[in-house]
C-alpha cells in the first residue's frame, strides 16, 4: 500500500476509534451520530471536493461560523451538561480539520483532537469498550504518530525527494507493521503497570464519576398486585456479589437472597411501609457502618457488591447485614430493617459488606407461641391485615389447623402454595374477585409477588406476623470470575416470618427456581467469560482505589516473600541433592568427566567469538580464509560448468557473466555474484552477514534455475 | 553509537610531527547522548500533568489510565529513540590537507551495526567554524546492516591547530516528542595550512626561473642524452626498440641526469604591532611560495627564527613546510634568524611588508646554476 495512503487510513481509523469512544458515552443521539460518521466518511474524498467546489475555503468559514452560533445556544439551552458541549465542538473540530487538511500541524491537530475525544469520553463512560477503544487506539496511535513524524521530518528536510523517499523506504512493509503492534503492545502494559502504580489519594476534590443512565428496573420499592400483563425477562445485570477469599465455595451457600426492603402494611392490593422514618447508620471507629450487633457464635459472611444504577437508593445484602463498607455519604435504615441510601446513585456503587446469615435451631423455632410473646410493636405492625375474604381466612384457617407451633403453620402455608400454584411471569386476570382471591382460588397461577403477599396474608389471618421482603434471588454464578451475576429477572419477593426466640427467619413460598431454569435457561460459557471480563474491568480499573492499591502492595510483598523462602528452601535442597549426585559421579566417573571437562574447554577455546568475527574463533576463521573469502563464487563457477556453462580460461569474470545475457534467468544471479566477487577479490572487503546471506539466495537461485 | 574518525593522510602522509602527533590513535568509543523536549514533547508533558490533576481532583480511574498511556508512551519513545541510535557507526575521512579559508571536503559514512533493526530519521549535522550555515544530512532510513554516506564541506577561517566542531547526530524519532541528540567526547584535533594561493607568473619571483639544471652526464633524469647498445643490468624499460630493430642489437635510452636547484626561504618574524591579517597573509604568500618552488622541482628549506626544516622535495616535505607555517606564532619581539649560509638561492621574506615581494639574496651555486 503507498505511504500516503496507509498514513490516511490510520488517521481515519484513529478518528473512527474515538469516534467510537464518544459512542460508548451514549450523549450523542442518532442523528448526531449517523450525521458525523456521514461527514467523517465524506471528508475521506475532501481533495477532490474541494478542487470541484468554487469558494471551498469561504463555504467552510460560513459553515464555522453557523457553527459558532449553534454551539452558543447548545452551551446555554440545549445541551443537557456543559461536558456534551466540549464533545459537540471537538466532533465539529474534527469534521473541519478532516476537511481542511493541508498542512503538518493540520495533521497534528487531528491527533490531538482524537485524544481530546479519548478524554472526554472516559468522564462520560465506564463501559468494557473503552478498553478495547484504547487498545486500538494505541496501536493506531503508534503507527500514525511514528507515520507523520517520518513525513513531518522527510518533507521538512528534503522537500523535493521527501515522496520518492517515503515511496521508496518500504515503510509501510509487514515487518514495520508488526514492530509497530509489538511496540503498541509494549506500551500497553507499561500503561497497565503505571495505571496500577500511580499512587491514588484517598479523597477526591471533584468528585466526577461516569453517569450511567437509569434504568427501568424489575425491582420496585412497592409491591403491588392487580397489575397485569407480561413481566419482562430482562437479562440486565444489576448486581456483581464476589465473596471473600475465605468462603470456599460461594456457590454452594444454600437459599441467597439479596434483601433490600421489607412492608409491613397491605391495603388489600399494594404492599407498603407504613413507618416512613429512616434512622441513619453510625459510623464505626474504622469508618464502617455498623448496622447490627453480631451475634454470638454465628458465622460471618463478607462480600463485595457492584450496584448499577437501577433508579433506588436500596442497597441490598445478605439477611442480616451486620456491617457495610464503602464510599457512601451516609445509610439509612427504615422501620423494615431495608437499607438506604439518601438518593439514588447516578453511578455505579461498590461497598463492601459482612453478614450473618439466619442462623437458628429447628428446637427454637418448634416451640408452642402463644400471642403474648410477641411484642407489642410486632404485633401491631406485623399483624395488620384489610378487608380480606372469607375464602383466604378459611383456607387460611384450614392450613392451620392442628398445628401446634407457628413454625409449622409457615412451613405448612409455603408448601401449600408451592405445590399448589403454578409459578408465572404472565399475570392475567381471571376474575372480578380482588387480585389475592383471584390468585389462591381461580387462577392458581402468579409471580413471586403473589406467592409472598398470599403467605403474609394467610400467616396475618391466623396471628403470626408477617411481612413480605423485595429483593434480588441470588443470582448467576460466573464460575470464571467467581462472582454471582444478578439481572434484572432476579428479582424477587418472599417472606420473613417473626418469632419471638429467634426473630425474623425467611420463607419462600414461590417455586420459582423450575421455573426459571426452564424459562431462561443458562448463560454461555462465552457470555460468562465476557461478563468476568466487565466485572474484572469495573473492578480493578473503574473502581481500583487506594484501598486496593494498599492490598495489592501488601499482597505482592507476601507473594515475593512466599517465593524468596520457597526458591531459599528448594535451592537448599536442590544444592543437597546435586552435591550428593556430583559426589556419587565424581566417584564412578571421575575420568570420564574429567576428560570431557577438558574436551569441552578445548572446543570452547577454539570456537571462542573472534572479536570483529561474525561466528566460530580464530580456529574457524582460519578454515574459512584457506576456503577463500571468494568460495561462492568458485561454487558458482562450478555450478555453472555442471549447466554446459564453463568459465574460459580468458575470460575476465565480468566477460564471463556478460556472456549469459542469453538466460536472463542465470544472467541476473550471475551478474548480482560478479559484482559482489569484484567487491570481494579486488577491493579488499568482506561479505557481510547479509551479503552473504544475499549470496547463498543467489547461488539457490542459481542451482534450482531451469536447465 | 559509534564514533570513528579516520583521514586519508594517514597512509599517504608521513605524521605530523606535532604535539598531537604524541597522541594515542583515536579508537571508537561510544557517544553520550543528551535528550530534551521538543515543542511538542513540551505541549505533551504538559497535557500529562493537567491531565493526571484531572484524575487527582476527580479519582476518575480512566483519567488515570489516560495519564499512564501517556507516561507510557514517553517510556517508549525514550527506548525507541535510544534503540534508533543504538550501534551506529560513524567513520569521517578527512582530506589530507586543510587550508585556511578553503573549503575542506570531508566524506562521512554512517553505518547501522543492528543485526535486525533499522534506524530511522537521522539528521548528521557539524558545525562550520566559518560561522556559516552547518552543514546538515537528513536519512531517512538506514537499514539493518546498511550504510549511508555523505559528503560535506566545511571552511576554517584561521591556520593552526584546531578543532573539528563535532559531528552530531539527531532524532526525534519515534514520535518526535523529544530530540535524542549525540555529542563527541573528545573533539577531533586537525591542522590547518595557511591558504595556498595559485600564483600567476607576475608573482612568482624571478629567482625561482628556471628550476631544472642538467647535467652532461648519464643519469635518471627525464630527457635522453644517448642511444647505446643493451648492458646487462639496465633497465629493460629503456630499452629502444625502433633502434635496435634497425641496428639488430639491443640498444637502451641512456638519460641524462638531473640536478634540483634548491631554495631557502628565510622568514623573519614581523615587528612589533604588525596587523595580524598582513602576517597572515605573507604566511600564506610564502606558503604559496614553497608549495609553487616544490612543485616544479626545486629543494625548498623554510627557515624562521624557530628553526629550519631542511632542505627536500615532494610533497612530503611540503607537509612539513606548511605544518611549520601553521603552528607559526607571532613573537612579542623579532627574534634573529640563526641559519648558516648554504648553497643554493634564498628569498627573504618579512611577514611585516606590505608586499610580500621577496628580495632574492643569490649565493653562489655549488653546481652549475645557470643563474647564478
Amino acid at each position: 500500500m503507498p505511504f500516503p495512503l496507509f498514513f490516511k487510513l490510520t488517521l481515519y481509523l484513529l478518528a473512527l476509534d474515538a469516534f467510537g469512544a464518544l459512542y460508548l458515552t451514549g450523549i450523542l443521539d442518532w442523528p448526531g451520530l449517523a450525521g458525523v460518521l456521514l461527514a467523517i466518511v465524506v471528508s475521506w474524498w475532501a481533495d477532490a471536493i474541494r478542487v470541484r467546489t468554487p469558494n471551498y475555503r469561504r463555504l467552510w468559514d460560513a459553515i464555522a461560523a453557523v457553527f459558532v452560533v449553534y454551539i452558543l445556544l447548545d452551551l446555554l439551552w440545549l445541551a443537557e451538561s456543559f461536558i456534551a458541549v466540549v464533545i459537540h465542538l471537538l466532533l465539529f473540530l474534527q469534521v473541519y480539520k478532516l476537511f481542511n487538511a493541508r498542512s503538518h500541524r493540520d495533521l497534528l491537530d487531528l491527533f490531538l483532537l482524537t485524544f481530546l475525544q479519548l478524554i472526554a469520553a472516559a468522564t462520560l463512560t465506564v463501559s468494557l469498550g473503552f478498553l478495547l477503544v484504547l487498545s486500538v487506539y494505541m496501536i493506531l496511535g503508534t503507527w500514525g504518530l511514528i507515520l507523520l513524524h517520518l513525513k513531518r521530518e522527510t518533507e521538512l528536510a528534503l522537500p523535493e525527494r521527501s515522496r520518492e523517499l517515503l515511496a521508496g523506504s518500504d515503510l509501510v512493509a509487514p515487518g514495520f507493521l508488526f514492530s509497530t503492534v509489538g511496540v503498541a503492545v509494549a506500551s500497553l502494559l507499561l500503561t497497565l503497570v503505571i495505571f496500577f502504580v500511580i499512587p491514588r489519594i484517598g479523597r477526591t476534590f471533584l468528585p466526577l464519576q461516569a453517569r450511567i443512565g437509569t434504568m427501568t428496573t424489575g425491582f420496585t420499592d412497592r409491591v403491588e398486585l392487580g397489575a397485569y400483563g407480561t413481566i419482562q425477562n430482562d437479562p440486565t445485570i444489576v448486581m456483581r456479589v464476589t465473596f471473600s477469599e475465605a468462603v470456599a465455595n460461594p456457590e454452594r451457600i444454600p437459599g441467597l437472597r439479596w434483601r433490600g426492603i421489607a412492608f409491613d402494611t397491605f391495603d388489600g392490593r399494594a404492599w407498603s411501609l407504613r413507618d416512613p422514618v429512616r434512622r441513619p447508620v453510625r459510623r464505626g471507629r474504622d469508618g464502617d457502618f455498623v448496622v447490627a450487633r453480631p451475634r454470638w457464635g454465628a458465622p460471618f459472611l463478607a462480600y463485595e457488591v457492584f450496584l448499577e444504577p437501577m433508579g433506588t437508593e436500596v442497597l441490598f445484602g445478605l439477611p442480616r447485614v451486620v456491617s457495610v463498607q464503602g464510599r457512601l455519604a451516609a445509610l439509612e435504615e427504615d422501620a423494615g430493617g431495608g437499607l438506604l441510601l439518601r438518593a439514588p446513585p447516578s453511578s455505579r456503587l461498590r461497598y463492601a459488606a459482612v453478614s450473618q446469615p439466619e442462623g437458628f435451631r429447628e428446637a427454637d423455632l418448634g416451640r408452642p407461641v402463644r400471642a403474648a410473646d410477641y411484642p407489642p410493636a410486632i404485633r401491631q405492625a406485623y399483624l395488620q391485615l384489610p378487608e380480606v375474604s372469607p375464602r383466604v381466612r378459611a383456607l387460611a384457617r384450614e392450613l392451620a389447623a392442628g398445628a401446634a407451633t407457628p413454625s409449622e403453620v409457615a412451613r405448612r402455608v409455603e408448601s401449600y402454595l408451592s405445590g399448589t400454584l403454578r409459578y408465572t411471569l404472565e399475570v392475567r386476570r381471571a376474575s372480578e374477585a380482588d387480585p389475592l382471591e383471584d390468585f389462591l382460588f381461580v387462577r392458581k397461577a402468579g409471580n413471586c409477588e403473589y406467592f409472598a403477599a398470599s403467605m403474609a396474608v394467610l400467616l396475618r389471618a391466623v396471628g403470626i406476623p408477617a411481612r413480605v421482603v423485595n429483593g434480588f434471588q441470588r443470582g448467576e454464578w460466573n464460575e470464571v470470575g467467581r462472582f454471582f451475576a444478578v439481572r434484572q429477572r432476579d428479582a424477587h419477593a418472599w417472606v420473613e416470618v417473626f418469632f419471638p426466640e429467634v426473630g425474623w427467619v425467611t420463607f419462600d413460598p414461590s417455586p420459582r427456581a423450575a421455573f426459571e431454569v426452564q424459562a431462561f435457561g443458562r448463560s454461555s460459557w462465552a457470555g460468562k467469560y465476557f461478563d468476568a471480563l466487565r466485572m474484572r474491568w469495573n473492578r480493578y480499573v473503574i473502581d481500583y482505589n487506594l484501598g486496593d492499591q494498599v492490598v495489592l502492595a501488601t499482597r505482592l510483598r507476601r507473594r515475593s516473600l512466599a517465593v524468596r523462602e520457597g526458591l531459599g528452601r528448594r535451592w537448599a535442597l536442590w544444592s543437597f541433592e546435586a552435591s550428593r549426585t556430583l559426589r556419587r559421579l565424581w566417584h564412578q566417573y571421575g575420568t570420564a568427566i574429567g576428560a570431557l571437562m577438558a574436551l569441552l574447554a578445548a572446543g570452547a577455546v577454539l570456537l571462542r567469538k573472534a572479536p570483529g568475527g561474525e561466528l566460530g574463533g580464530a580456529w574457524l576463521t582460519r578454515v574459512r580464509a584457506r576456503q577463500g573469502p571468494v568460495a561462492f563464487y568458485a561454487r558458482m563457477l562450478r555450478l555453472l560448468a555442471r549447466r554446459g556453462r564453463p568459465r574460459p580460461p580468458t575470460a575476465t569474470a565480468r566477460e564471463f557473466a556478460s556472456t549469459l545475457a542469453d538466460r536472463p534467468e542465470l544472467f541476473a544471479p550471475v551478474a548480482e555474484l560478479t559484482a559482489l566477487y569484484e567487491r570481494v577479490r579486488f577491493g579488499g572487503e568482506a561479505l557481510t552477514a547479509a551479503e552473504a546471506r544475499r549470496a547463498t539466495a543467489l547461488l539457490q537461485q542459481l542451482a534450482t534455475a531451469p536447465r | 553509537m559509534i564514533f570513528r574518525a579516520s583521514s586519508r593522510s594517514r597512509s599517504s602522509a608521513p605524521p605530523p610531527r606535532s604535539a598531537s602527533a604524541q597522541e594515542p590513535p583515536r579508537t571508537d568509543y561510544w557517544l553520550p547522548r543528551t535528550i530534551r523536549p521538543t515543542r511538542e514533547g513540551w505541549w505533551f508533558i504538559g497535557a500529562s500533568f493537567a491531565v493526571g490533576l484531572a484524575a487527582t481532583n476527580t479519582g476518575n480511574n480512566l483519567l488515570y489510565l489516560l495519564l499512564a498511556m501517556m507516561l507510557a508512551c514517553m517510556a517508549v519513545s525514550g527506548v525507541l529513540s535510544e534503540q534508533n541510535m543504538r550501534h551506529l557507526c560513524l567513520e569521517r575521512q578527512r582530506p589530507r590537507r586543510l587550508f585556511a579559508g578553503a573549503p575542506a571536503s570531508f566524506a562521512v559514512r554512517l553505518t547501522n551495526r543492528k543485526r535486525r533493526l533499522p534506524s530511522f530519521a537521522l539528521h548528521l549535522s557539524e558545525e562550520d567554524p566559518s560561522g556559516g550555515p552547518p552543514a546538515g544530512h537528513y536519512v531517512l532510513k538506514v537499514p539493518p546492516a546498511g550504510r549511508e554516506g555523505w559528503q560535506y564541506s566545511l571552511t576554517f577561517p584561521h591556520r593552526g591547530r584546531q578543532y573539528l566542531p563535532g559531528l552530531r547526530i539527531l532524532t526525534r524519532f519515534p514520535f518526535g516528542l523529544f530530540a535524542k541528540v549525540s555529542r563527541p567526547i573528545r573533539p577531533d584535533p586537525v591542522l590547518v595550512y595557511p591558504a595556498l594561493r595559485r600564483l600567476s607568473p607576475g608573482q612568482v619571483p624571478a629567482a625561482l626561473d628556471p628550476g631544472w639544471h642538467e647535467r652532461d652526464r648519464p643519469g635518471q633524469g627525464a630527457s635522453l642524452r644517448n642511444l647505446r647498445p643493451y648492458r646487462p643490468g639496465d633497465d629493460p624499460r629503456l630499452l629502444h626498440w625502433k633502434t635496435s630493430a634497425k641496428a639488430g642489437d639491443l640498444m637502451v635510452k641512456e638519460l641524462a641526469e638531473e640536478d634540483r636547484p634548491r631554495l631557502r626561504l628565510l622568514v623573519e618574524d614581523p615587528a612589533p604591532g604588525t596587523p595580524a591579517a598582513l602576517v597572515e597573509t605573507n604566511l600564506s604568500s610564502v606558503a604559496s611560495l614553497a608549495a609553487h618552488a616544490i612543485r616544479r622541482g626545486w629543494q625548498v628549506e623554510l627557515a624562521t627564527a624557530e628553526g629550519a626544516t631542511g632542505f627536500g622535495q615532494g610533497e612530503g616535505h611540503l607537509d612539513r613546510i606548511l605544518e611549520r607555517l601553521a603552528l607559526y606564532e607571532v613573537p612579542d619581539s623579532p627574534r634573529p634568524l640563526g641559519v648558516a649560509a648554504k648553497a643554493g638561492r634564498t628569498l627573504r621574506l618579512r611577514l611585516d611588508a606590505d608586499h610580500p615581494a621577496p628580495a632574492a639574496e643569490r649565493q653562489p651555486c655549488r653546481s652549475r646554476c645557470s643563474s647564478s
